[in-house]
C-alpha cells in the first residue's frame, strides 16, 4: 500500500508540474559539446605552437569581422538563455491541474475544470444565471466572484458552502473566498 | 461521491433556472404604474438602476388630477408605496428606491368606465 502510494506521489507530481527533462538534456548536450571542444583546443594549443597563434588569430579575426554591436546582442542573448534556464532550475513549474487520490485511483483535474464546478453550483445557490459567476483557481485557494441580481440579495454563507461542497465532491478541500460584487446587475 | 453530485441541480420540481429580463421588469414597472394612477403605460416611462446591489426605479408619468383630490406630494407617495409592495412582491426584487417625477398634468377622462 505504502509503495501505492509512493507511487502515486510520483505521478501526481509529474501530471502537475511540467517536467524539465528537455531543456536539462539540451544544456548538457551544449555544455558537453562546449567542454570537449574547450579541451581538445587547449591540449592542441599546448602542444602544437603553430596552432595556437593560428587560433588566436582566428578569434581575434571573428571579433573583428562581427563588430562591436553583434558581440553585444550575442552577449546579451546568451544572458537571456543563462536567466531562462536558471528560472527553469529555480521555479516549480506548476501546471494548472490539481491532483487528488480518491481510494485507489489518483485523479489530476484541470483547474478550469475545478473553477466551473464551482462557479455552476455557486450560480445555482446564489440565483443567478451562470454568466454572472467567475471563479478562478489558486494553487490552494477558490476565488468565486459573484454579480448579484440588483435587489436580490445573495446569501453568502450558502454559496459558500455549495462552492466548497462542489470543490469536496470533486477530491479537493481548498477553501472556498466568496467576493460579490457591489454592483449588480438589473435583470 | 457520485450521489451527492447528482443530487444539487434536481433541487426543487426539476432542473433549470427562470430568469426575468430587464424588459419583463420594465414592463411590470409600467403596468403597476398604471393599475396604482390609472395613467395608460404609454405616458409612462421607467428606468432601473442599481444602487449598491439594490434596486432603484425611476417613473416619469403625468400626474392624474381627478375628483379625489388630494396633493400632488400625496398622489406620488400614493404610487410610490403601491409600487414598492406590488412591484417588489411580484418580482421577487426588493426596491431600495423609487423616484417619481411628475412632468405633466393628466385630467381623468371624465365618464369613463373603471
Amino acid at each position: 500500500m505504502s509503495d501505492s502510494t509512493q507511487v502515486y506521489r510520483r505521478v501526481m507530481r509529474r501530471e502537475t508540474h511540467s517536467p524539465r527533462s528537455v531543456s536539462a538534456v539540451i544544456a548538457a548536450i551544449v555544455l558537453v559539446l562546449v567542454l570537449l571542444a574547450a579541451l581538445v583546443g587547449g591540449i592542441w594549443a599546448a602542444v602544437d605552437g603553430a596552432f595556437r597563434a593560428t587560433a588566436l588569430k582566428a578569434s581575434s579575426q571573428v571579433f573583428e569581422t562581427l563588430g562591436n554591436s553583434w558581440v553585444v546582442a550575442i552577449a546579451v542573448l546568451l544572458t537571456v538563455v543563462a536567466l531562462w534556464l536558471i528560472l527553469l532550475a529555480i521555479l516549480p513549474g506548476r501546471k494548472r491541474r490539481h491532483a487528488t487520490v480518491a481510494g485507489r485511483v489518483a485523479l489530476v483535474i484541470d483547474d478550469g475544470v475545478l473553477a466551473d464546478g464551482a462557479a455552476y453550483r455557486a450560480a445555482h445557490a446564489a440565483g443567478v444565471p451562470r454568466d454572472q459567476v467567475s471563479a478562478t483557481v489558486a494553487r490552494n485557494r477558490v476565488d468565486v466572484r459573484v454579480t448579484p441580481i440588483s435587489g436580490v440579495s445573495v446569501n453568502q454563507g450558502a454559496v459558500t458552502r455549495a462552492a466548497a461542497e462542489e470543490m469536496r465532491i470533486l477530491g479537493s478541500n481548498m477553501p472556498v473566498n466568496l467576493h460579490v460584487e457591489d454592483r449588480g446587475v438589473i435583470a | 461521491m457520485t450521489s451527492t453530485g447528482a443530487e444539487d441541480h434536481t433541487q426543487g420540481p426539476g432542473p433549470g433556472q427562470t430568469r426575468i429580463e430587464r424588459r419583463a421588469l420594465e414592463r411590470l414597472a409600467l403596468a403597476v404604474a398604471r393599475d396604482a394612477t390609472g395613467t395608460p403605460t404609454n405616458a409612462i416611462a421607467v428606468a432601473f438602476a442599481d444602487e449598491q446591489g439594490a434596486l432603484r426605479a425611476t417613473l416619469t408619468l403625468p400626474v392624474t388630477i381627478d375628483r379625489s383630490g388630494g396633493t400632488l406630494a400625496e398622489r406620488g407617495e400614493h404610487l410610490r408605496t403601491t409600487f414598492l409592495e406590488r412591484f417588489g412582491s411580484l418580482s421577487g426584487r426588493s426596491v431600495h428606491t423609487v423616484d417619481i417625477r411628475f412632468d405633466g398634468i393628466r385630467r381623468a377622462q371624465t365618464g369613463r368606465v373603471q
